[in-house]
């Protein structure tokens, strides 16, 4: 094997002591950037007692952007975000149709005409002790799903 | 049919295209090929954006490391790394008061390498503060301030104060008690100025007492307005280093009868710009670049608790570069607030138009200039010492202490 000059062996060190630790700091002022925490709205919504809730209803919940359906079979949640791009989808006759582009949904949800890719998805709901009902948004369920509750 | 020899000729023509792209890449951002000749190595400085506030040659002296230790270089090179952690920081920080202690938590304790930065920016500033103070003494102790380089010697001092000022108002950013209680001094050491000290002190807070006026001005001042102040002199103060002549030499200096003193030395030889001084930059960088984050995972940044305007902390002490003016204002609000620093920054500014004398220049401790280097030397120890007093020997209720006793009460 060739034996290493001075001057390479220089080389080599200078290279790799500037291309190591800058490697090293790029990765760490990357790291840096991706949040280890948001501040962002929260996933789980209080919507009130299910005697808030009468058999036979539908209501709109603008801040958390939900519908809650409640039937003979229990209560459901469906998310009022339309799959598209975002905007609040409103309530028609028929079921659900959005103002920006024309996306229009069944009155499960389900796409009926427009660019909207997916249906509109459904929450789970659960209630805490204090018999309050809570609407998960970050635990999409079946379309359709209705929960019983005392 | 497919004309398989076209589709060939055309398969080795796009790989011949793509194999030259990074040399013509190349080539379109450096052009001609690596200088070797004196005038290609002369060419490579002038016509480079980066390279061309260098003169094209140097004297061989002015680079060896005891002229200057590459004082400057380095105050440059660390101001621009507060710049680049500073913007880091920025992605996180809230200048509020409800917010900025907790956005300083989540930096130290949630963020990845959101620690390691803050403390990069705070050793940053404070190797700044310490390396423009060392390179100003260099200056005066080489006779480099004289003619023709007194403008950039009062640019110097303008950048000096710049420092201190963006070391300042970096200060309460953090909002724990000690920067609450710090700028609360210091501002208050504002206020003894004659006629328009409190007037002053109020345009500095945004108020009467520091609170969220004053943090959301220093936030502006220290993240916008003082740095762009800065960086359009930084780059005035490198730019006149050339046209003032290059860095100070000896064969400047002139006798009695106004002649140059001997002959030319063996010293006197000079070196292409390009490569030396470049590498030799490049590698005080490379120093910078592993010594900083070596400090800055070893050492954190100082933090204590949430500011608590109720609370002061007892000594509240100023940051550490103007404890020697509020080890003054403990004698005499008045020296110390105003008339100390006043003379001082008259001193500095006057200086080189009063020395002119071409006698001494680039050369360390000139017995020439014997009077001159004694003042300047009596005012530094001035300084450290009132400074070190101020630092170490101060406790609570701003009693003198000894470093090694313990203070009374629950520390």
């Amino acid at each position: 094997m060739r034996k290493l000059t001075r001057e390479e062996f220089l080389t080599w060190l200078a290279w790799s002591s500037s291309v190591i630790p800058a490697a090293l700091m790029g990765f760490g002022s990357f790291r840096f950037l991706v949040p280890n925490f948001t501040f962002g709205p929260p996933t789980m919504f209080k919507i009130g007692k299910p005697e808030e809730f009468p058999q036979g209803r539908q209501i709109f919940l603008p801040e958390s952007r939900l519908f809650i359906a409640s039937t003979g079979a229990g209560i459901g949640a469906m998310s009022a975000a339309c799959t598209h791009l975002g905007c609040t989808v409103a309530r028609v006759e028929w079921g659900f149709q959005c103002p920006c582009h024309g996306s229009k949904f069944d009155s499960g949800g389900r796409v009926l005409s427009g660019p909207a890719p997916k249906p509109l998805p459904w929450f789970q709901v659960f209630q805490d002790p204090e018999g309050q009902l809570i609407v998960d948004t970050w635990r999409p369920v079946r379309r359709q799903t209705f929960y019983k509750f005392t | 049919m497919i004309d398989v020899a076209a589709v060939y000729k055309k398969v080795i023509r796009a790989t011949v295209f793509a194999g030259e792209l990074p040399a013509r890449f190349y080539r379109s951002v450096f052009r001609g090929t690596y200088p070797a000749t004196v005038r290609q190595q002369l060419g490579a400085v002038v016509n480079n954006l980066v390279l061309h506030v260098h003169p094209t040659r140097v004297y061989d002296r002015s680079i060896k490391a005891q002229t200057t230790f590459g004082l400057g270089l380095i105050c440059f090179y660390l101001f621009i790394i507060e710049w680049i952690t500073g913007i880091f920081l920025m992605f996180y920080y809230e200048p509020s008061t409800g917010a900025a202690y907790g956005r300083i938590l989540d930096l130290n304790y949630t963020i990845t390498f959101g620690r390691v930065m803050r403390n990069l920016h705070r050793w940053a500033a404070e190797a700044m503060v310490v390396g423009v103070a060392l390179h100003m003494c260099r200056v005066f102790y080489t006779g480099a301030y004289k003619p023709p380089r007194e403008f950039n010697w009062v640019l110097g001092v303008s950048l000096l104060v710049l420092t201190l000022a963006l070391s300042f108002t970096g200060y309460l950013l953090p909002w724990d008690q000690l920067s609450f209680w710090a700028v609360t001094v210091g501002t208050n050491i504002v206020s003894y100025a004659p006629v328009l000290g409190p007037w002053l002190r109020f345009i500095l807070l945004g108020g009467e007492t520091v609170g969220s006026d004053a943090l959301l001005r220093f936030y502006t001042l220290h993240v916008i307005a003082v740095p762009a102040v800065t960086a359009l002199i930084v780059n005035y103060h490198i730019w006149r280093v050339i046209k003032d002549g290059g860095l100070a030499h000896p064969s400047e200096n002139r006798g009695a009868d106004g002649e140059p003193l001997g002959q030319p030395q063996r010293s006197d030889s000079v070196v292409t710009t390009f490569p030396r001084v470049v590498y030799l930059e490049l590698l005080v960088f490379l120093v910078l670049m592993v010594g900083l984050p070596a400090a800055s995972l070893l050492f954190n940044a100082p933090l204590e608790e949430e500011a608590n305007p109720l609370t002061p902390s007892n000594p509240s002490k100023a940051p550490w570069y103007f404890l020697g003016l509020q080890e003054l204002v403990g004698y005499s609000a008045f020296w110390g607030g105003v008339g100390v620093p006043t003379l001082l920054m008259i001193y500095l500014v006057v200086l080189p138009y009063v020395d002119r004398r071409p006698a001494g220049i680039g050369i360390w401790f000139a017995r020439e200039r014997v009077v001159m280097i004694s003042v300047w030397t009596v005012i530094l120890l001035g300084i450290l010492v009132t400074t070190a007093l101020g630092i170490y020997f101060r406790g609570p209720n701003w009693n003198f202490y000894w470093p090694w006793e313990n203070w009374p009460g629950p520390h």
